[in-house]
């Protein structure tokens, strides 16, 4: 379980010489398991935040605990990354290694791995998110969606209880977004949980709850469909919904209201074809 | 007017040649806004560094109003390099100048225009691309992403070039934030008439917002047509890695049901308004 408590970060503008508060005095939890979406407009602190909970930032006030151990204790630094890993927005500044299998072990060597569970843990790792073929190619001569998972595989190899990922799609093309979001749900549905920042609804919507943030604050933190049924809410904190909801939406305002709030092309289909029938 | 014609790059490494893209013909108008799509490694990005002569085709051209650029007896570099300005993804990363004013000056003082010159495109681009007067005097620096973003397109803009491409202009953005940007550069192509090549990973944006789209595929441009017809090709596309727009997704299932919604409408607000008018309902 991850909490957070009243915590808040703020770091030093230098341009106007003042503090800028990015996260403040939030309080959340996740259990294990779970898939959050976070939502929230460029600078509305979501990055700050999940930086809170693997120690890349530390609190400037109030707390965070990761399975009960407290984030600004420095004797438990390792033993909280290993269990909350990170991937990034840019597929090609965060593997490190010239061949895959390399690169995957890299989280564990470090850890200190006796050799025989790293060969383990890679192989598992390179399996779980479908590269086990690449094991032996260069990194640069992947695409951005396999060099994603290769990222995600390094951190399994941690074997982690939260995986956190930073707009780590935002760089891809379609079949690269498809990708790494079916290896995080499988990942998920084997038990992982997964904190997922994104700038596309469509993905928010596949998570199992969304949090949405305003000015370091949480402004909503509900299921998918109670959050994207609030078109105007979400289009004035500069986001928005699934195309499927908005087209929902626009219709109701026309007259036409096909019921309860579709997030997916299938939803509004079957929703619609009931209402005119 | 840019023209490629038959243009081909290999790439040498060793004794390994790859052609990073093959035979590539496309015309794109003044006016005209020009999708391109393709996955990862599809050859878009070495085939938009031909538009201003940043690489040298293998063999084959690009005529800017009837030019060979690549001709330096009838085009000075410097010249294509003013007349097709090319931004970069994540182009806020290459702002290095103390004021926004300066950084959007660069390139027409290196031109040799005269401060009033100066002046006045400055101002015009930066209007242009939605950046308030009381942001010239700021360092680039303490502006928001979306905002350096805009600076870095004014900058190329303030060259006044006949042909601007765009690199993924609008990715790591907010839906707002993307919008915004989308809308500036239809803006930019509507007020200045000039050819705008856009390449996008987003098939929504793309289908909302060009005329015409270019796909690329393992080097080669296999489609290019309108919207409707490129979206037309939901199976084909997928096999290229790609994807349709969410809204043509729901709006092909309409067609299937006997519903005649028009090829051609890809933003969602169209897409409602037709039902509205077309579609017999009961009301409530």
């Amino acid at each position: 379980m991850i909490e957070a408590k009243e915590v808040s970060f703020s770091y030093d503008d230098e341009e106007t010489n003042t503090q800028k508060i990015v996260v403040d005095k939030l309080s959340l939890t996740i259990n294990k398991g779970e898939f959050v979406a976070i939502l929230g407009h460029n600078g509305s602190g979501k990055s700050s935040l999940v930086k809170l909970f693997n120690c890349v930032n530390i609190p400037c006030a109030g707390k965070v605990y990761v399975d009960r151990l407290d984030t600004t204790d420095e004797k438990v630094l390792f033993d909280i990354r290993s269990r909350v890993g990170m991937v990034f927005q840019n597929p090609d500044n965060q593997l490190v290694a010239t061949i895959v299998e390399e690169d995957v072990a890299f989280g564990p060597e470090n850890l200190g791995v006796p050799p025989l569970e790293i060969r383990k843990r890679v192989d598992d790792a390179l399996k779980a998110v479908d590269m086990y073929a690449y094991i032996d190619a260069a990194p640069h001569n992947l695409s951005g969606g396999q060099k994603q998972r290769i990222a995600i595989a390094g951190i399994l190899a941690m074997q982690p209880e939260y995986l956190i990922l930073d707009e780590s799609t935002a760089m891809l093309d379609p079949m690269g977004r498809r990708e790494v979001m079916d290896t995080v749900k499988r990942l998920n549905r084997q038990g992982m949980a997964v904190i997922l920042i994104t700038h596309y609804m469509e993905e928010a919507a596949q998570a199992d709850r969304v949090i949405v943030m305003e000015e370091g604050r949480i402004f909503m933190d509900a299921d998918p469909k109670k959050v994207f049924s609030k078109v105007e809410e979400m289009k004035s904190l500069r986001l928005g919904v699934p195309q499927a909801a908005e087209l929902a939406y626009c219709l109701k305002k026309g007259g036409l209201d096909i019921g309860e709030t579709v997030l997916t092309p299938e939803a509004f289909v079957e929703a619609f074809q009931r209402r005119i029938q | 007017m840019i023209e490629i014609r038959h243009l081909t790059h290999t790439y040498t490494s060793g004794i390994h040649k790859t052609d990073a893209i093959r035979d590539v013909n496309l015309t794109i108008a003044d006016g005209e806004l020009m999708g391109i799509i393709g996955h990862t490694g599809s050859g878009k990005s070495t085939l938009i560094q031909h538009l201003n002569a940043l690489l040298k085709p293998t063999s084959g051209q690009v005529l800017l109003d009837g030019v060979d650029i690549f001709d330096s007896k009838a085009i000075a570099l410097k010249e294509v390099r003013k007349n097709v300005g090319l931004v970069f993804q994540y182009p806020e990363y290459q702002l290095f100048e103390e004021t926004v004013y300066k950084d959007i000056a660069f390139a027409p003082k290196n031109y040799g225009c005269s401060e009033e010159e100066i002046k006045e495109r400055v101002l015009a681009a930066a209007k242009t691309v939605g950046l308030k007067e009381n942001l010239l005097d700021k360092s680039p620096f303490a502006l928001s992403g979306g905002q350096k973003r805009r600076v870095a397109i004014a900058g190329v803009l303030a060259m006044n070039p006949k042909v601007l491409v765009l690199d993924e202009p609008a990715a790591g953005l907010d839906p707002f934030g993307r919008e915004k940007i989308l809308y500036e550069v239809e803006k930019i192509r509507a007020q200045r008439g000039i050819s705008v090549v856009l390449v996008s990973h987003s098939m929504e944006d793309v289908a909302a917002h060009a005329d015409r789209i270019a796909v690329m595929h393992d080097g080669e441009m296999k489609m290019c047509g309108t919207p409707a017809e490129i979206f037309a090709q939901d199976q084909v596309l997928e096999e290229m890695r790609l994807d349709v727009p969410q809204i043509t997704k729901i709006l092909n299932a309409l067609r299937k049901m006997g519903i005649a919604v028009p090829e051609d409408i890809f933003k969602v607000q169209e897409a409602a308004d037709w039902i509205l008018q077309n579609v017999p309902f009961t009301k409530g």
